[in-house]
């Protein structure tokens, strides 16, 4: 564990030789730039201070690879500070603009929209004929303040296939309460940053089930919310899935199991050399 | 209605009271499905019997010291027909070599020592809750469910969360873990959890086995989760919302009618 270094020296850890040579290799001429916004964005955030700083690098690398920036402030992606087995890593998470942007690389979507819908903006939803007619609200400060009723989505694609979905908030949030297993804890970005997370909702579900995905989109679906590692014995990337993303707080000590204490009373128990440990 | 052995699986126990099984069948997340979950309740309709399930019986009643009346009363266990006329089936042998695993083990051992499938109920969530736990010691601290496995290597794609799980996850184990240590500190007034522990024991040939546990943060989050679902659950249960059909699982394909014609494109992937 002391050996972990913290996001808080990302600059010092992103110019370790290994760490360099690895970057360079991936990165090649963009590893300068990289570097310099990885060190940036570790200052900016005081929990991600405190994540490892290879998780972080690793979101860095996830993003790079998607051409996408990882600063928070732009809504393409994100790191997450989470905590696991009393490590805080950083965790990689696709805002709903990431998905627009890599949905528009493909070259196939000739429109694509995803937006909130205010009372009384709508003028009639028929699911099963699929009929969906809005009528906007033009008066920009009353739009404001009415309340949000749900969230329309839309694509169509160059060659006409056009797919439409609508849901009320209340779908959305029940969707978020029913399979983000952090959704009730105050650090989640269903909390922080409904809006956002409600329009993401929505893409991944029209786009995922009706869209087509280029293999970047696919990798962008399955990278969403996990933390990447590198493998170094295979050199292999691996994405790992956390459920408690998004919890910070409570860092109490983790607890063992009472079967690990009196470790000399199990001496003479443990007859096969404690083969759990292995 | 008093909770025992006897009744515990019964139609009436499980309307009365909610289990972590019950509570799993009805959320998508894990396998479930709200229609087939009321037609279980509502004695409509039956799991069809598995193996599987026969195999984990064997190796909880070793467990609990039944093994020898749970052989003589269970005659499908052995083979009526050839040579092997009257052995053990082949896979109820290698239980056999399953709980060998676990008897040559001193710390399984010490996991599973306590009292015998302990029956205990709480009101959590506004609703009574049942459980059984298979090996309950307080004087350790602790409880312990054995698990009998096919491996512990899985990994598992929740297409609802569009997540992979591993099989703790994937078969709502920390749920259910989180689950008994709850009920029992209601039952029992503590103020602290016991440490849930789970002991595993693959069908792997030779059978690999871990002692498992999970901390008070792993509980909290896992109640959380139940948290999220229950006043749906408690709705669908009691009738006054109409439950929602899978169609995937085996009760909604027997019932299933078609309403509506389907776009090619609307089979996913993912």
């Amino acid at each position: 564990m002391s050996n972990i270094v913290k996001a808080s020296q990302m600059g010092a850890y992103l110019s370790n030789a290994n760490v360099k040579n690895y970057l360079e290799n991936i990165l090649k001429e963009r590893a300068g730039n990289f570097i310099s916004s990885m060190a940036s964005i570790a200052s900016m955030n005081p929990t991600l201070q405190d994540c490892t700083a290879k998780s972080l690098m690793m979101c860095g690398l996830k993003a790079a690879s998607m051409d996408l920036p990882i600063d928070p402030n732009l809504g393409y992606a994100y790191p997450v500070p989470y905590k696991n087995k009393g490590v805080l890593e950083a965790q990689f998470q696709m805002g709903y603009r990431g998905y627009v942007q890599l949905a528009m690389r493909t070259g196939q979507y000739r429109k694509l929209i995803v937006t909130d819908i205010r009372e009384g903006e709508i003028l009639e939803i028929d699911h099963i004929t699929e009929t969906y007619k809005f009528k906007a609200n033009l008066d920009e400060y009353s739009r404001e303040k009415s309340a949000i009723t749900g969230y329309y989505t839309m694509f169509e694609l160059i060659n006409g296939f056009r797919k439409e979905l609508y849901w009320p908030i209340e779908k959305i949030l029940a969707h978020g309460q029913r399979y983000s297993k952090t959704y009730s804890y105050d650090s989640s970005r269903w909390k922080t940053d409904q809006d956002s997370m409600a329009r993401k909702t929505l893409l991944r579900q029209i786009i995922s089930k009706w869209g087509p995905m280029s293999i970047e989109m696919q990798e962008a679906y399955k990278a969403d919310m996990s933390v990447i590692r590198y493998n170094e014995q295979s050199g292999i990337e691996e994405v790992e899935y956390p459920d408690n993303a998004g919890e910070v707080e409570n860092t109490d000590p983790v607890q063992d199991s009472p079967l690990n204490e009196n470790k000399s009373d199990q001496e003479s128990l443990d007859l096969d050399g404690g083969h759990n440990e292995s | 209605m008093n909770l025992k052995q006897e009744n515990y699986f019964s139609l009436e126990a499980n309307l009365k009271y909610m289990s972590v099984s019950q509570f799993k069948s009805f959320v998508p997340a894990y396998g479930g499905c709200e229609a087939k979950a009321v037609a279980v309740i509502k004695g409509e309709y039956e799991e069809p019997p598995k193996t599987a399930f026969l195999e984990g019986h064997y190796v909880h009643a070793w467990n609990s010291n039944e093994l020898e009346e749970f052989k003589a009363n269970n005659p499908d266990l052995y083979s009526g027909r050839g040579a092997t006329a009257g052995q053990l089936k082949s896979n109820f042998q290698h239980c056999n070599k399953m709980i060998e695993v676990l008897e040559g083990d001193l710390k399984v051992l010490l996991a599973l020592s306590g009292q015998k499938e302990v029956i205990m109920a709480a009101e959590l969530f506004g609703i009574p809750w049942k459980i059984m736990i298979d090996s309950y010691n307080p004087d350790l601290g602790i409880f312990t469910d054995l698990k009998a496995l096919k491996d512990m290597d899985g990994k598992f794609w929740n297409r609802e969360a569009s997540v992979y799980e591993n099989f703790l996850e994937h078969y709502g184990y920390i749920i259910q873990m989180a689950v008994y240590a709850e009920v029992e500190r209601l039952a029992k007034g503590r103020d602290k959890w016991l440490i849930p522990h789970m002991v595993i024991v693959t069908k792997q040939d030779p059978p690999d086995h871990e002692i498992i546990y999970f901390d008070d943060e792993a509980i909290m989050q896992s109640l959380n989760i139940v948290r999220n679902h229950i006043e749906r659950i408690k709705q669908v249960k009691s009738g006054q919302t109409q439950p929602i059909r899978c169609e995937k699982c085996a009760y909604c394909r027997e019932t299933k009618k078609i309403t509506r014609i389907k776009h090619y494109s609307e089979f996913s992937l993912y």
